[in-house]
């Protein structure tokens, strides 16, 4: 599997991750019983912060919303490394490092606070970054 | 001012923009009152998930913890972007391009959502992002005379 392909099927992998996660994790309807009871506390219970009226609810929806803005932005940037990897050769290797630590530590944090299903497609997605990194080609004076 | 000099400062906020955001938004202490209750309650509704007990305060930290780790691997790559920009700054551009659209879209989530202290943090990075293309265009433009003259 070459470079591309590889960031390729990272990038629609990501921006798969970013919808479901926004379609479930984000605007999912909780389960009746406890979920609802925890729900409902949250979004009753306001208070000050910095001089904005907020409920845990609100920071419950930004910081999910704020993980889909990230997903979907870095499926698009994995979709432009496809597109630069015959060009930048092993230049880019430190970067594809960088974003397949970052998702093997997402899986963790899947791992700790959610469920199963995050956590393989992070490392699915993982594998594929480490792949790209490892498969990138010395440049040639052609390029 | 270089690209990579506006990329480099991007990349130094990101960092601190995602320890301030740990230590006060994920593992900050709720505030007493109505945020305490509210915090409790998630803490105390337990349920079933995939064969996982969890609660609302998990998924609150797990979001909270993603989006540290998004933050601190963005700061990197942008970093390291500023490198590439050195090189070649067209080639980094349509990247740059994504993450100043996303901080754009952070920005309004943290004003819908949250106060103003990380809507002004992700103002400041989306005009640094901005500057960063701006010289990164002029750059370009006024390289390839240059270039062309050299083919010539």
């Amino acid at each position: 599997m070459s470079s591309k392909l590889s960031l390729r099927i990272a990038s629609v992998l990501t921006f798969i991750h970013a919808v479901l996660h926004t379609i479930g994790g984000v605007f999912g309807k909780p389960e009746p019983g406890p979920a609802s009871v925890a729900v409902a506390a949250m979004q009753s219970n306001h208070f000050v912060a910095l001089g904005a009226a907020r409920t845990y609810w609100d920071y419950y929806m930004g910081m999910g919303l704020g993980v889909s803005i990230f997903l979907t932005a870095e499926a698009i940037v994995f979709w432009l490394l496809a597109s630069l990897a015959a060009d930048a050769g092993p230049r880019l290797r430190p970067v594809l490092i960088v974003f397949a630590l970052g998702y093997l530590a997402f899986a963790l944090n899947s791992f700790e606070y959610f469920f199963i299903v995050p956590v393989i497609v992070e490392i699915l997605i993982a594998l594929c970054l480490l792949i790209a990194a490892m498969r990138l080609k010395p440049l040639t004076t052609d390029n | 001012m270089k690209p990579a000099i506006f990329l480099r400062i991007v990349s130094v906020l990101m960092l601190i923009q995602a320890v301030l955001h740990t230590i006060g938004g994920v593992f900050g202490t709720p505030p007493p009152g109505a945020g305490a209750a509210a915090a409790a309650a998630m803490k105390a509704n337990q349920f079933l998930l995939e064969g996982h007990t969890r609660s609302y305060w998990d998924f609150f930290l797990g979001f909270g913890l993603a989006i540290t780790i998004s933050i601190t691997m963005e700061a990197i790559v942008i970093w390291q972007l500023a490198s590439l920009a050195k090189e070649n700054a067209a080639k980094a551009r349509p990247m740059v391009i994504t993450f100043t659209l996303g901080y754009l879209l952070l920005g309004i989530n943290a004003w819908r959502f949250f106060f103003s202290g990380p809507v002004i943090c992700e103002a400041i990075i989306v005009t640094l992002l901005i500057l960063a293309i701006a010289t990164t265009k002029k750059r370009s433009a006024a390289a390839e005379p240059l270039a062309l003259s050299r083919a010539s």
